[in-house]
């Protein structure tokens, strides 16, 4: 009968070595773990062949870029951000009408998402774990939005109805209703 | 003899303060760099590169983010026109290239005239390179170092003022981006006023 193997049974490999200097090991384990969650991601839209496969692949590109990416002073996009934006592509299968959004890295380290028609324009920057951005609607005052943890659900919606007016809701809503609480003055 | 000798100091003295003076203005290189006059004249051209993911979309189309100030100034780089021609511009921008996250697609052409009549101003910046120019804007694009969103009025205002700077340009898409030169003689025009 063979012995069970446990992973403490195992001796260490003679020629494994770790030098604890090595500045890039968190990152490393970062962007192993990260990588995998974006391929579970990635593999899962791609079977369901998502409607917003483009997105997807566009904000994991850009998961990928580190510091310095853009030249001197550009910080990492971080994988946390990538994946933000992954899970926002999904929301946005849920609202038929919208068309992508423009991507865009920024120099920060954080993503852009922008749609832009001839009512409006609406601007959402992603960070690691927040979100700002603007809404402005024809010649309605602006509305800007900081450091929200999430966007709420009738967001993109509403972005939709406001910005693609072929779209529009049979209901009355007041502009900016979906940010409502949110809203910074 | 002494007389002479501190004559000759002083005049040593003189021409260090001279070109001391340049340094200080941040304009090292003037003279090795043969690009005149240092005051850009309205009439001359300004070249900014353009890149893709950020300056363009994958359809060719510029994006107002081309226009985007250094992060930290108000400053967007251009090249003079005056000084480079299309091909040494395009050797520059491909320079800067940094694969596969800045990659580039073509140059964007503006007036320096037209630029400063939209309440910029447009400065020669040698100390970077030999017709390596600035616009100022007048709006500053924070650093942020935590990877999280910036100040979206401070965001909106650059967007209005960039918007305005493609209206003024005019973006030539590089059929040929891999080569060294441009694919056939380019003159570099701005829009017209």
């Amino acid at each position: 009968m063979s012995p069970i193997m446990t992973y403490t049974d195992q001796a260490p490999p003679s020629s494994y070595s770790v030098s604890l200097d090595d500045p890039y090991s968190e990152r490393r384990d970062q962007l192993r773990c990260a990588s995998w969650w974006l391929f579970a991601n990635l593999t899962a839209a791609s079977i369901s062949l998502s409607s917003r496969q483009s997105v997807i692949d566009t904000a994991a590109h850009f998961g990928s870029f580190e510091r310095g990416w853009l030249g001197t002073g550009a910080e990492e996009i971080p994988l946390e951000t990538a994946a933000r934006v992954v899970a926002t592509a999904k929301t946005l299968e849920k609202v038929d009408g919208l068309p992508d959004p423009e991507l865009t890295p920024n120099a920060n380290g954080t993503i852009s998402l922008e749609w832009e028609s001839p009512r409006g324009e609406v601007y959402i920057e992603f960070g690691r774990t927040l979100i700002s951005g603007f809404l402005r609607v024809e010649d309605e005052p602006t509305v800007f939005f900081r450091n929200l943890s999430s966007l709420p659900d009738s967001f993109f919606s509403e972005v939709r109805d406001r910005l693609y007016p072929p779209f529009q809701a049979n209901s009355v809503t007041s502009y900016g209703a979906a940010l409502n609480g949110y809203m910074v003055k | 003899m002494a007389i002479w000798l501190s004559k000759l100091l002083r005049w040593v003295a003189a021409q260090f303060t001279f070109k001391s003076s340049h340094v200080a203005i941040g304009q090292e290189k003037v003279a090795d760099c043969g690009c005149e006059p240092i005051i850009i004249p309205d009439s001359e051209c300004i070249i900014r590169a353009v890149y893709y993911h950020v300056h363009c979309n994958s359809s060719g189309t510029l994006k107002w983010q081309a226009y985007e100030p250094t992060p930290g100034t108000d400053e967007i780089s251009v090249m003079r026109g005056g000084c480079m021609t299309p091909n040494s511009c395009k050797r520059k921008a491909k320079e800067l290239d940094k694969l596969p996250s800045k990659i580039y697609r073509g140059l964007a052409v503006l007036s320096s005239g037209a630029v400063r009549k939209n309440g910029m101003a447009v400065s020669d910046s040698r100390s970077e390179y030999c017709g390596h120019a600035h616009i100022s804007t007048g709006v500053k694009s924070t650093i942020t170092t935590d990877s999280e969103p910036r100040d979206p009025v401070e965001r909106e205002q650059i967007k209005v003022i960039a918007k305005e700077l493609i209206k003024l340009s005019n973006y030539l898409q590089d059929t040929q981006p891999a080569s060294d030169d441009w694919p056939q003689s380019v003159v570099l025009i701005p829009p017209p006023v």
